[in-house]
């Protein structure tokens, strides 16, 4: 009997300790989840562009919303229209149009980088190794960029990622399109020269 | 004598410097992060007139049909754009087999001339060493 209340004793000093350690955490909100999870995170799943293969669904997204970007930019490339940012894209576009692909991947591939790890994708996988913003968006120091960036230009482009997030099912009235928008406002400053 | 062997110490160090530069290169290479979807395209077709939504889904599925459509396909009024593997399909190849599918008006966009001729590296001369020396570092990795 003496030792079933040393146990009931403990038990009850154990219970009392770990309910209060867990009202303490209960005061303080968790933690907002990175962009990179709320769009699918770690988890790996197929790679619908490439057979038998996996890929992290936080990745996956990204390169969904950067590839509809790009292709809803080549959807409005015009000839004689201007403000449609084709002049921006225009020497990686005029290479492929040559049969040279090569820049238009590495131009995927470096902008699912950057927005992957820089917004909780930190796994290797990711890594960005292109050039930094205010570099990589100078006509004169990086040829791949067509011309420089007016306020209007970058509005129009952030216009353009909203509607790939939408049409990848990230609906407008959404924290998380919010937080990728506040994101792409943070990097005005260097992109617009 | 004394020269031989000074001559066999500058022989081995330039070779030495020479090896160490080949093992950074190799090393470099062999680091490097290969890219993602290395042989995508993109291309676009300009229909005669704009998709509504029940077409948009029909295009949609004749088109991942051909071997090599990769799975982003934009819709938008009367223009398509895709992404494809170039090593599986070219443009002219996916256009052909889309027009088979059904009895399409439409024509493959060819970039505008104006945007066309935008130079890829404005700032090297074509004429220049530098410019020839970096086509052919590129031809050789290309």
């Amino acid at each position: 009997m003496k030792k079933f209340s040393n146990w009931a004793l403990l038990s009850l000093a154990f219970g009392t300790f770990a309910f209060t350690a867990c009202s303490k955490d209960d005061d303080s909100p968790a933690p907002t989840p990175s962009i990179y999870e709320r769009l699918g995170g770690t988890t790996m799943v197929a790679d619908p562009d490439n057979p038998g293969q996996m890929i992290e669904q936080g990745r996956l997204s990204y390169r969904k919303v950067v590839n509809t970007t790009v292709g809803l930019i080549v959807a409005d490339v015009q000839a004689n229209a201007s403000g449609n940012l084709g002049a921006h894209f225009a020497p990686i576009l005029g290479e492929v149009g040559a049969g040279n692909t090569t820049n238009l991947a590495i131009l995927v591939d470096n902008l699912t980088d950057f927005f992957s790890f820089n917004t909780g994708g930190t796994n290797a996988v990711n890594t960005y190794t292109g050039l930094d913003m205010v570099t990589a968006h100078n006509p004169s120091l990086n040829p791949r960029m067509g011309t420089t960036s007016t306020n209007a230009d970058y509005t129009k482009f952030v216009g353009y990622v909203g509607a790939a997030a939408q049409q990848n099912g990230v609906a407008a009235n959404t924290e998380l399109y919010a937080d990728i928008v506040a994101v792409l406002e943070s990097l005005r400053d260097p992109i617009v020269q | 004598m004394r020269i031989n062997r000074t001559v066999k110490k500058i022989v081995l160090s330039l070779l030495g410097v020479v090896l160490l530069l080949f093992g950074i290169l190799v090393y470099h290479i062999a680091s490097m992060k290969p890219v993602e979807n290395a042989n995508i395209q993109i291309s676009r077709i300009d229909f005669d007139k704009p998709f509504d939504s029940l077409s948009t889904i029909e295009i949609k599925k004749k088109l991942h049909e051909i071997k090599g459509v990769k799975s982003e396909i934009i819709v938008k009024r009367n223009v398509v754009v895709y992404f494809h593997d170039n090593n599986i399909a070219d443009s002219k190849k996916v256009y052909d087999e889309l027009m088979n599918k059904g009895n399409y008006k439409a024509e493959r966009f060819l970039l505008p001339a104006n945007l066309a001729q935008k130079q890829v590296c404005p700032v090297m001369k074509k004429d220049s060493y530098k410019y020839k020396f970096s086509k052919f570092i590129q031809g050789i990795f290309n």
